[in-house]
């Protein structure tokens, strides 16, 4: 069977692209599934720092798409999984030196061997983010709850959609349950009255996924961490599964109700 | 417009468009073409000239024979052929409901030429009820000089159609679909450019036209000569222009910009930029069911919402009609007309 090849993007930088690409891949992995990580961001190399697979790295996407070594010679095997494999991008080059055509080719054979085919796209929205689109026939949105990066995402659902791929899944990252609680920050309906896109997950700004990143481990591993707990239910919805979206602050104060009754939380934030 | 009773010739711009009668024998055709060109061998002298073939069904000789005979007899260069939308699928409801050939030359040429004019001039479309059914389609009133034999004044970029490929054994076909779903070949990008999609200012490779999904959609209520009708949200980037009424079924996000020479009615939340009458029209509106757009603009007058302690409480409330009044933007809540409204929000900051 053909694999599915999900692009994810975002169109603002530090979003927090790459963390999701490293842990929904190696959550798709810790399902069964043969899945291939792809960084096409050329020159920005992180995908591979984030996995802990920097030091393995010998051939990298473009000596692949080049012909300078055979496709499975540039595909890292992860440390702890025997099904998931990286495909880093090349640090001294830059990301005209690849092309759409070239990308859909190398996609195409690896749909072919793998159930998932993860593309983590560059910021911007120019060739590298052409690039990275020309293969996906879905596509995963990362945003925070800001107003910078939700434009930009916004932008970006309107590029998807001119290339042909349609009804992208938004993830919204570091939301902070607090804040919203207090109106200080954008909740999902605030998010999705605008962008108009089905919610994927949400994934609560959290320590322990900065100290996973540092340590090159995703953070889906540790299942104590509100965050990996996150990627966890995000990576099942992708595999099909129903799983609902999870109230990310169950415990309600006395004090937050009494506010909610008394209209205080009315967002502080403007859309203009 | 010069015309011989069978080639007619209309001259748009540095476009030339030669229109050969879709009723009469094909050799009587190359005859008048071949008179008409050599009569009027001045006009000539050089460029490119689009053929429309009307109603005509024609066959791969047949268009090489046209080509052939234009290009000797005058020193400009046949770009393609093609013929008008509404024509054509007239003439495939006409030859399947009533089982008319249409190659037939012996069929009177009147009643199908008013017909043509009937989905030609927008002021007679609209009161017809079907090209069929008309009682009048032999009226004498219509002369063959007041025909007008195509929609000249629709934009060069909707002369789309059918283009005579030299490669193609079959014969020349109608196809509609093709027209859908292969717009983006038939038009050229300049005009494009102007009319929809991702402007290229934004985009780093100028001339690399991101087409939407709304290009269609576009293409067709042009056509039609109707308001165009968004039904997609627009979100960040896109520009839409449309020199006409502008509807929008859903929300317009902040970074699209919708441009029309008319009026904007928005169905959902307004938080992009709006600029209706961009031609001048002073009495265009805007109404929006969420007007919370920052900045609007009608004609040449610019209006700034005012500060936010308003803004916030329209969240969620009526819908709102934009005017000009006294050369500035007022807002008021839309009370079901167009006109005749007093009160309103200054929109100045």
């Amino acid at each position: 069977m053909k694999g599915r090849t999900i692009v994810i993007t975002s169109g603002k930088g530090g979003v927090g692209k790459t963390t999701t690409t490293a842990n929904i891949g190696t959550g798709l992995a810790m399902r069964g599934h043969r899945v291939v990580v792809i960084d096409t961001d050329i020159g920005l190399r992180n995908l591979d720092v984030v996995m802990g697979l920097e030091n393995r790295i010998v051939y990298d996407l473009v000596d692949i798409i080049e012909g300078n070594c055979k496709m499975h010679q540039g595909m890292i095997k992860d440390k702890n999984n025997q099904d998931l494999y990286l495909i880093p991008a090349a640090q001294t080059r830059d990301k005209n030196c690849i092309n759409e055509e070239q990308v859909k080719e190398l996609c195409a054979k690896l749909e072919s061997e793998f159930d998932y085919v993860l593309i983590d796209c560059p910021a911007g929205i120019e060739q590298g983010f052409k690039n990275a689109i020309a293969a996906a026939e879905e596509a995963i949105i990362v945003t925070t709850p800001e107003v910078s990066a939700i434009r930009d995402a916004d932008r970006v659902i309107g590029l998807l959609a001119a290339a042909e791929i349609h009804n992208p899944k938004l993830i919204i990252n570091r939301i902070r349950p607090g804040m919203v609680k207090r109106g200080e920050m954008m909740d999902k309906d605030d998010i999705v009255d605008l962008l108009a896109v089905e919610v994927l997950g949400m994934v609560p700004a959290d320590d322990k996924l900065i100290t996973a990143t540092n340590q090159g481990v995703p953070v889906i591993h540790d299942k104590r961490a509100v965050s990996g707990a996150a990627f966890s239910r995000i990576t099942a919805r992708i595999d099909g599964d129903d799983v609902p979206l999870m109230d990310l602050d169950p415990k309600t104060s006395i004090m937050g109700k009494v506010k909610e009754i008394m209209g205080m939380n009315r967002g502080a934030y403007s859309h203009a | 417009m010069l015309e011989t009773s069978l080639v007619k010739v209309i001259g748009r711009g540095s476009t030339v468009n030669l229109t050969i009668d879709d009723i009469e024998d094909i050799s009587v055709v190359y005859q008048h073409l071949n008179d008409h060109l050599a009569n009027n061998r001045f006009m000539y002298s050089t460029g490119i000239i689009n053929v429309n073939v009307g109603r005509r069904i024609l066959v791969k000789e047949e268009i090489q024979k046209i080509k052939e005979i234009i290009e000797s007899e005058s020193n400009v260069t046949v770009a393609r052929f093609w013929c008008d939308p509404s024509t054509l699928s007239e003439a495939l409801s006409e030859s399947n409901g009533f089982g008319v050939d249409l190659s037939d030359p012996s069929r009177k040429s009147q009643p199908q030429q008013a017909i043509v004019i009937q989905h030609n001039d927008p002021a007679t479309y609209s009161d017809s009820v079907s090209p069929i059914d008309q009682d009048d389609i032999g009226d004498p009133l219509v002369s063959d000089d007041d025909f007008k034999p195509e929609p000249h004044d629709a934009p060069e970029y909707l002369d789309v159609l059918i283009r005579a490929t030299g490669n193609s054994d079959e014969e020349l076909h109608y196809d509609t679909e093709y027209v859908s779903s292969d717009i983006s070949e038939v038009i050229d990008e300049d005009s494009l450019d102007d009319l929809v999609g991702f402007p290229v200012k934004d985009t780093p490779e100028s001339g690399d036209v991101h087409l939407t999904n709304k290009t269609e959609e576009l293409i067709d209520a042009y056509r039609r000569n109707e308001a165009l009708f968004i039904k997609t949200t627009c979100r960040s980037g896109e520009v839409i222009k449309y020199p006409g009424d502008i509807v929008v079924l859903a929300d317009v996000n902040p970074g699209a910009e919708l441009v029309a020479d008319g009026d904007i009615i928005i169905f959902g939340n307004l938080r992009g930029f709006a600029h209706a009458g961009a031609s001048g029209d002073i009495q265009s509106v805007i109404v929006a069911s969420n007007l919370n757009a920052h900045r609007i603009q009608i004609s040449d007058c610019v209006g700034v919402a005012p500060g936010k302690s308003k803004q916030s409480k329209s969240r969620g409330s009526q819908p709102k009609i934009a005017f000009i009044r006294r050369n500035s933007i007022y807002v008021a809540t839309y009370t079901g007309r167009f006109a005749g409204y007093s009160g309103g929000v200054l929109y100045e900051g």
